[in-house]
């Protein structure tokens, strides 16, 4: 079970490149794609999942030409959207209903189990007769996930996912996706660093439409070990600190800015040597590009 | 007020400065050089001037289609918009009062349209240099009428469509029900037009008054100006005009007042919170997600899973189109309104009060029919970007479930709303006939052909549906697709009514003869035609409806050539040789339709038709001035074979001959076929023949020219072909053929039908203008010929008739004798006392009714299911 993405570029009518000769594997699994608003994920992520024609390069998975074939992967595709609305007048348990006949579930019997273990599993059944015009965020976002997992896919996308959620549907969040990976090649395209440490097992970080870095999130993290060093400063000689060392981010802690600082060597002074973490490589990273 | 001046400027510097607002303004600069075109047709009088005032007060007061587009797409979003992008959370809590804020965004609606509007005031000072008319017909530029008309109609018109739309968002928080208010808006003023045309009865006062632009008023005070005033008066603000004026801008004040004082940020933002509607989860306890295993599934997507879908995704959009009391509401409406315009229009439409049988109840779709096919085009607009509206398509468009499922089912939807809105009008026009008193003339037939199939009723519904399934694939914009799909439609009825398009070939939908129904002929001759037209836009519309599912925009920025690429999959290869066969049958039938419009049926358009006959003018003017013999007895026998629309005829002509002549000129009926011309048994030598006029000139025997008495013998044939669009052709079709005798014998010598009467036409097409249409009282001649023929006194002959077995025939005369004859009917008809020569004859199934009245036989010859006015007849004679 493989996506293989190759020199995919998009650019814009209005000329701003979203893609420049992208290329990854992924394999089964829980897949970060982590990158900054606007970096290209979800034109990524919309383009894996048929909604929009790259101009070059190309997409196979399982053996399946994406782009030649979108109607063979939609087969197996589960796909979360960054945004998404729902139809006011219905219920959840009516949409999932139709969308589970869409996905090719025509035993009434299988929809109907099929849509109640998910109502289930996103905790939504109490609330599965309500319309889903008056869905909270959170609820909505689960309603999202239901819909992707139905039918068993293959490779589900789930685009941004925990943005706008509260700390404990987030949580909540992390429980389900947790749970996708075992059977099927999961993305997960966010800009928050968390979710991809707390869930992926491969990751990586795309910048102005390019790929630029992949491996496993502890690796990236083990690469900086021993290169990270932090220090509580006043904020006002932040700039100093800019020019005097590589100030890969900041950050306030107790009502002091506390700043993050590359460097092969402990610099002099108050410095503290810092344990690294993925945050730190994303910061590092960004830095860089 | 800083604040308010603030919202104005920074309202009208967003709308203002845009490509759409430059679209606008030249729509309108169009609107004005249209309309004037079509106003100025109007007026029969050739002095009144293409730039006339009084055309131009009536194009502001009329506001036009497009402003009315304009105004329903522009105004309601500038309060509405801060509740539709959600960012009525942070503009309200600004530190403005909810009342300047109002007044701002009110102001700003009413002067961007006050702006733009200005293009009409362009337009007309661009009339005389829009070539939509020869210098001549222009006058000088009126600047003072054209800011007095702009100011006394287009400007407190804009204040009271901002006022209803602005009162219409406020008290109901819905965007939508701005587009509805100026609809209804619409259909009122259309109504009162509408019925101020067809003489208004005893409720002229009130159509005056009801039109809330002031266009019937202002149709009235024109129609009472002298060419002069026309030309160059002001319109004064009294009588009607003033009453109208003032009644309107009172409502639009009040409106305004009403909505200003409803709006406030706390009640207006209501609606984008929906705080009611949210559900609270109780159990919040949930950090820990239950492990419930996913039942395993078998996925099939066979051919006919899809077609089951198909058929339950149609139910389901059908149903959500029609459940919800919106629907409910608007279908209410329009019932109310058919059954208003049937209880007090259609009754008087013709001369009076009518019987309620069941073609009155329909004439309605012909006004109704517009708003009817308006409102489905917009319904199935937003249904095929229902999923885009409401954004849930990138959820939809990656669902293993091909576009012609999910497209099509909302199409068939918009199918079952068609016939759901036929079905109503078929019961609401039989209550309405059974209320007025008509239940013993129910003609459920009636009902189904008039609004079930293509005369402005469900099939016409269904084929501007697949248009607008099309303009949406192709634009994949969703107000672009009502602005293209309406527009066109738009464009397309008012070029006709303006007569500026008259082929209806290139009217798509459209076919011919739908108002032309009699009881006694159906829709009889027109039917063929209309029919086979219907097929010919079927065929398109199937084209529209499966390259809609070729092109559907499936997710977002995808590319022109795989859209258009054969190796698209979206539309079955099959499917792309099905559509490749129906534009075929498209092209075959366009074809066949040109060949019986334009070669078989003599289609010629009104303006070439004016050419031909100022042509005939200046070319056979002379023969005016020619001795010519008259029809002196005639004996016709003439074999009518409705079916086919033929008739073979033998006339023995008696023609005087006074002055002596040596060329005999005839003027031939379209589709006649001469088959031989003697005189005295000799065949006449041609020396003319004119197939463009169809005219031909005969020498005449040098022996005979001298004779008191031309003895002629004409054999001939007239057998119509082809489809008409506009011609009756009344004297042979398949039931009720009535027709002159003249539609049969040629006139003699020149013409004088065929000349153009008015001197509008006359002068563009270079003949000498006429000072008077009616002979002088002093003219005895010419008097005469107002009930005189010019090629006939009075006339003594008989008529031998024939007709299919089945119909009886009749015709000018005392009848002698009928009979049946080898499976025809035949009559023998004597006209022994000299006649004025406008004798009739006619075949249809009749039912003989005959008695006696004073000592003198009758016969009253009527359909047998139309026993309406036989009584009437009776007690009459």
């Amino acid at each position: 079970m493989q996506l293989e993405i190759k020199n995919l570029s998009k650019k814009y009518s209005n000329g701003v490149q979203a893609l420049d000769n992208v290329s990854l594997t992924i394999e089964r699994g829980m897949f970060g794609l982590l990158g900054q608003n606007g970096a290209g994920k979800s034109t990524l992520m919309r383009t894996i999942a048929t909604l929009q024609d790259p101009d070059s390069g190309s997409v196979h998975f399982n053996g399946i030409d994406v782009l030649k074939q979108p109607e063979v992967l939609r087969k197996t595709l589960g796909y979360l959207p960054q945004e998404f609305g729902v139809y006011p007048n219905v219920t959840a348990e009516e949409l999932l209903f139709h969308i589970a006949d869409m996905k090719g579930i025509v035993q009434k019997g299988e929809r109907k189990d099929t849509v109640e273990a998910l109502l289930q599993k996103v905790n939504l059944y109490e609330v599965r007769n309500k319309r889903l015009d008056g869905y909270s965020g959170g609820m909505k976002q689960r309603f999202g996930i239901a819909q992707a997992l139905i039918g068993s896919p293959e490779l589900i996308i789930v685009d941004e996912p925990t943005a706008g959620l509260d700390p404990m549907e987030r949580n909540r969040f992390y429980n389900l996706l947790s749970e996708l990976g075992e059977n099927a090649v999961v993305i997960l395209s966010t800009h928050i660093v968390e979710d991809v440490s707390t869930l992926c097992t491969d990751m990586a970080i795309i910048g102005k439409g390019k790929v630029v870095l992949t491996g496993k999130p502890s690796e990236i993290e083990e690469a900086l070990r021993g290169k990270l060093y932090e220090v509580p400063i006043d904020k006002k000689m932040l700039a100093e600190y800019q020019e005097k060392y590589k100030v890969i981010s900041h950050r306030f802690f107790a009502g002091r800015m506390m700043i993050t600082v590359l460097a092969d060597d402990a610099p002099a002074g108050e410095f503290d040597a810092k344990a690294p973490s993925l945050e730190d490589a994303y910061f590092k990273i960004l830095s860089e590009n | 007020m800083r604040i308010i001046l603030s919202i104005i400027q920074s309202e009208l510097k967003q709308r203002l400065f845009s490509w759409v607002s430059l679209i606008f303004f030249l729509m309108l600069v169009f609107q004005a050089i249209w309309y004037a075109k079509g106003s100025f047709d109007y007026f029969a009088n050739e002095q009144v001037l293409m730039n006339a005032p009084s055309i131009i007060y009536r194009n502001y007061a009329s506001m036009g289609m497009l402003m009315i587009i304009i105004i329903a797409i522009s105004t309601g979003a500038v309060l509405y918009k801060d509740i539709q992008y959600k960012s009525a959370q942070w503009t309200y809590a600004m530190p403005i009062n909810d009342k300047h804020f109002f007044i701002g965004r009110f102001s700003a609606a009413f002067l961007y349209l006050v702006i733009i509007s200005t293009g009409l005031v362009i337009g007309h000072l661009l009339l005389p240099y829009s070539g939509i008319g020869e210098a001549v017909r222009f006058g000088s530029t009126p600047f003072g009428q054209i800011i007095h008309g702009w100011l006394l109609f287009t400007v407190p018109n804009l204040l009271f469509y901002v006022a209803i739309v602005f009162f219409a968002v406020v008290f109901t928080r819905r965007i939508a029900t701005s587009y509805l208010a100026v609809f209804v808006v619409v259909i009122i003023f259309l109504i009162a037009q509408t019925s101020y045309e067809t003489g208004g009865g005893n409720n002229l006062l009130a159509y005056l008054i009801v039109d809330p632009g002031g266009y019937v008023a202002a149709q009235n005070y024109t129609d009472l100006q002298t060419p002069l005033e026309k030309n160059t008066a002001y319109f004064e603000l009294s009588g009607y005009i003033l009453t109208n004026r003032l009644l309107w801008l009172g409502v639009a004040i009040l409106l305004s007042f009403l909505a200003y004082f409803k709006f406030s940020f706390k009640y207006f933002i209501q609606v984008g919170t929906n705080q009611s509607k949210k559900i609270s989860e109780e159990n919040r306890n949930l950090s820990v997600l239950p492990s419930v295993k996913l039942p395993r599934v078998a996925k099939q997507f066979q051919l006919t899973n899809f077609l089951t879908k198909l058929w339950s995704l149609s139910k389901l959009e059908f149903l959500n189109i029609v459940r919800p009391t919106s629907f409910k509401i608007i279908l209410g409406i329009i019932l109310l309104m058919i059954f208003l315009q049937n209880v007090t229009w259609n009754a008087t439409y013709y001369i009076g009060k009518e019987v309620p049988i069941s073609s009155n109840m329909t004439f309605f779709r012909l006004q109704w029919g517009v708003f009817v096919t308006m409102l489905v085009m917009i319904w199935a607009g937003e249904l095929f970007f229902k999923d885009k509206t409401v954004n849930i398509w990138q959820i939809t468009d990656t669902l293993p479930v091909p576009i012609w499922v999910t497209q099509l089912s909302r199409f068939v939807a918009i199918i079952g709303l068609a016939f759901v809105l036929s079905l109503s009008f078929i019961a609401i026009s039989i209550f309405t006939q059974i209320l007025l008193g008509g239940a013993a003339y129910i003609d459920l037939g009636r009902f189904a052909e008039d609004l079930l199939l293509h005369r402005w009723a469900f099939l016409n519904f269904i084929l501007w549906a697949s248009w607008v399934f099309f303009v949406a694939a192709l634009s994949g914009k969703r107000i672009l697709t009502h602005i293209l799909g309406v527009g066109t439609f738009l464009f397309l009825i008012v070029s006709f009514d303006l007569g500026i398009l008259e082929d209806l070939r290139v009217g798509f939908g459209f076919t011919p003869g739908i108002e032309d129904y009699s009881e006694m002929s159906g829709y009889g001759i027109f039917q063929q035609g209309a029919t086979w037209f219907f097929f010919l836009w079927l065929s398109l519309g199937a084209v529209f409806t499966m390259a809609g599912i070729w092109l559907w925009k499936r997710g977002s920025e995808k590319k022109w050539r795989n859209r258009i690429s054969f190796t698209n999959k979206q539309l079955h290869p099959l499917s792309k040789v099905v559509l490749a066969m129906s534009f075929s049958v498209f092209i075959v039938l366009m074809s066949f339709v040109s060949k019986n419009v334009y070669q078989n049926g003599n289609f010629t358009p009104e303006a070439e038709e004016e050419r031909l006959d100022a042509l005939y003018e200046k070319k056979y003017k002379y023969i005016e001035a020619k001795p010519q013999p008259k029809y002196s007895k005639v004996d016709l026998k003439i074999d009518l074979f409705p079916s086919i629309r033929k008739a073979t005829f033998e006339a023995n002509l008696i023609l005087e001959n006074r002055l002596g002549i040596d060329t005999l000129y005839l003027n031939w009926k379209d589709f006649v076929a001469v088959k031989s011309l003697t005189m005295d048994g000799k065949a006449l030598q041609l020396v003319k023949e004119d197939n463009v006029q169809n005219l031909t000139a005969y020498l005449v025997p040098s022996k005979n020219r001298k004779d008191r008495l031309l003895n002629l013998n004409l054999k001939a044939e007239k057998q119509y072909v082809g489809f008409t669009q506009n011609e009756f052709q009344a004297d042979i079709t398949y039931q009720g053929s009535f027709g002159s005798v003249q539609d049969f014998l040629p006139v003699i010598g020149y013409d004088s039908n065929k000349e153009l009467l008015e001197n509008r036409k006359r002068e563009e097409q270079g003949i000498k203008k006429l000072t008077s249409r009616k002979a002088g009282i002093d003219n005895a001649m010419g008097l005469s010929q107002n009930t005189f023929t010019t090629d006939a006194d009075l006339v003594t002959g008989s008529i031998t008739i024939s007709t299919k077995k089945g119909q009886i025939p009749f015709a000018a005369g005392q009848l002698l004798k009928m009979e049946e004859q080898a499976k025809r009917t035949v009559a023998y008809y004597a006209i022994k006392t000299p006649q004025v020569f406008n004798w009739h004859l006619g075949s249809s199934d009749y039912q003989r009714l005959t008695g006696k009245a004073n000592k003198t036989a009758y016969t009253i010859l009527h359909k047998p299911s139309h026993t309406l006015n036989v009584e009437k007849y009776k007690d009459d004679l």
